[in-house]
């Protein structure tokens, strides 16, 4: 099969991309696929610490680019998972180190490495870094939050997107807290649907499971039963064409069990 | 010790100079540049200056000695003053002097009535539309994105971004949305903001006109 190149991005930062992109690929891999994430944030690279991998990054993909290495030896492969690798950013150059031809080309290069999916970690902003991120990719992943700031600048980042034509352009909905919601201190899944009119690919609740596996550098898809952790695996599984409903989070306000999954929708 | 001081700054604009007095210059400071300029370049002379007094508070005794000393004695043209400071405002206008920004003159309308830009799609963040003439949208304009035309615009849906209608300034154009939801509203030159939720037509139907100098906004029932 062809490999899916997937773009994760949000324009806004700090909203998820990198945990989206290390927990996608994480429950991926588990579903048995071969994938390949790329952080592209160069200079502010976190994908490699969010997987636990940083201790072993030696090269980065802008030495496969400039030549001083070759794509193999880029790739780290993750043991907790058969299939999974990263190719991190260099932390000591800038995003300017590398032009869109470039990024077109190391997508090729990795589209020979028999992936079946490739996911990109975007940086955030609208810049060269983003388009850089974007240009090699054919489907996206946009995150947001449930805040206006951060649905403007998704609102942003979908216009690029369909000026480059990326399809699908799927929206991930994250941090989501279900009291402040009820309270009406909080956007709804509705309202940002209204706003963003995209497909919904998952809703992922705010938990406190998340920095805790950002910080161990554990991707919660690697075991976690947390429902943050179930969302992803959600998303991977809804990116693999499978129909799963969406969590009832206002069922799990603090409790963190699977007993009071319910749908949401009917999808 | 020796501070530092801004001097007053002249800035030519489409409606004539514009002499902006920077607030924290004391008034005999004022005095002084504004002397020296305009006898220096003689650049005031026959041209319409805007004075720009930023959030300056301008006391009675002030405006006389700028009227005498640097108007008068200088032959100097004002097309208006510009001040934040309400009191200072309300006391030129008693005295029957022009305040706020001078009104552009009015260019009539250019393009027919077919000059009408029929837009079936969204706008989103940061998508821009500019047209000569009419613009109907059958679509949303969301937040960040902006409908700039000279004739009258027509928002089918909702309206979270900016819509300027009449940009040419003409003010008789009018603009009709299915969902008002936006925060600022443009027609001619003036600007309509501190909308919020609270209004009574926010998320219905509206139609905006400009009716002697004022923007209004009102539920529109078919």
């Amino acid at each position: 099969m062809e490999p899916r190149v997937i773009v994760v991005t949000s324009g806004k930062g700090g909203v998820g991309k990198t945990t989206t992109t290390a927990n996608v690929s994480f429950a991926l891999a588990k579903a048995g696929f071969k994938v390949v994430a790329i952080d592209a944030d160069i200079g502010l690279r976190n994908l490699d610490v969010v997987m636990g991998l940083e201790n072993r990054v030696v090269y980065n993909f802008i030495d496969v680019i400039e030549g001083a290495c070759r794509l193999p030896q880029a790739l780290i492969r993750d043991k907790r998972v058969d299939n999974l690798f990263l190719l991190p950013a260099a932390q000591t150059r800038t995003k300017d180190a590398v032009n869109p031809e470039q990024m077109v080309d190391l997508c090729e290069m990795l589209k020979k490495e028999d992936f079946d999916f490739i996911l990109i970690d975007s940086p955030a902003g609208i810049e060269g870094g983003f388009k850089n991120a974007a240009i090699g990719a054919t489907e996206a992943l946009v995150v947001t939050t449930p805040e206006i700031p951060s649905v403007r600048d998704a609102d942003r980042i979908i216009g690029l997107l369909e000026s480059m034509e990326k399809a699908p352009i799927r929206l991930v909905i994250n941090r989501v807290k279900p009291k402040m919601v009820k309270e009406g201190e909080m956007l709804d899944v509705q309202d940002v649907l209204d706003v963003l009119a995209i497909e919904l690919i998952g809703i992922v609740p705010d938990d406190e499971s998340v920095v805790k596996s950002a910080n161990r550098g554990e991707p919660l898809t690697s075991g976690d039963t947390s429902l943050a952790s179930q969302a992803f695996t959600n998303i991977a599984d809804r990116l693999l064409g499978k129909e799963v409903p969406f969590l009832n989070l206002n069922s799990h306000e603090g409790s963190g069990f699977f007993s009071g999954i319910r749908r949401l929708f009917g999808l | 010790m020796e501070t530092f001081q801004t001097p007053v700054q002249l800035k030519g604009t489409g409606e004539g100079l514009r002499l902006i007095v920077p607030e924290e210059l004391s008034e005999k400071d004022v005095l002084t540049d504004l002397i020296s300029l305009s006898s220096q370049a003689k650049a005031l002379l026959g041209m319409k200056v805007i004075l720009d007094f930023q959030g300056r508070s301008l006391g009675k005794d002030f405006i006389i000695r700028l009227l005498n000393e640097f108007i008068y004695a200088q032959h100097v043209c004002i097309s208006s003053w510009v001040t934040y400071d309400a009191e200072s405002q309300y006391l030129l206008q008693s005295w029957g002097m022009k305040t706020g920004e001078p009104a552009r003159e009015v260019s009539p309308r250019k393009g027919k009535s077919c000059d009408t830009l029929f837009l079936i799609r969204s706008l989103r963040s940061g998508q821009r539309i500019e047209h000569g003439g009419d613009v109907v949208v059958i679509g949303h304009i969301n937040d960040g994105a902006e409908v700039i035309a000279s004739g009258n615009i027509c928002i089918w849906g909702r309206l979270k971004g900016l819509a300027h209608a009449g940009s040419d300034g003409d003010e008789g154009q009018n603009i009709v949305v299915g969902d008002f939801q936006a925060k600022q509203v443009r027609l001619g030159h003036k600007v309509g903001s501190y909308l919020d939720s609270s209004m009574e037509w926010w998320g219905h139907p509206v139609i905006i006109t400009l009716e002697q100098g004022s923007l209004f906004v009102r539920e529109l029932k078919l």
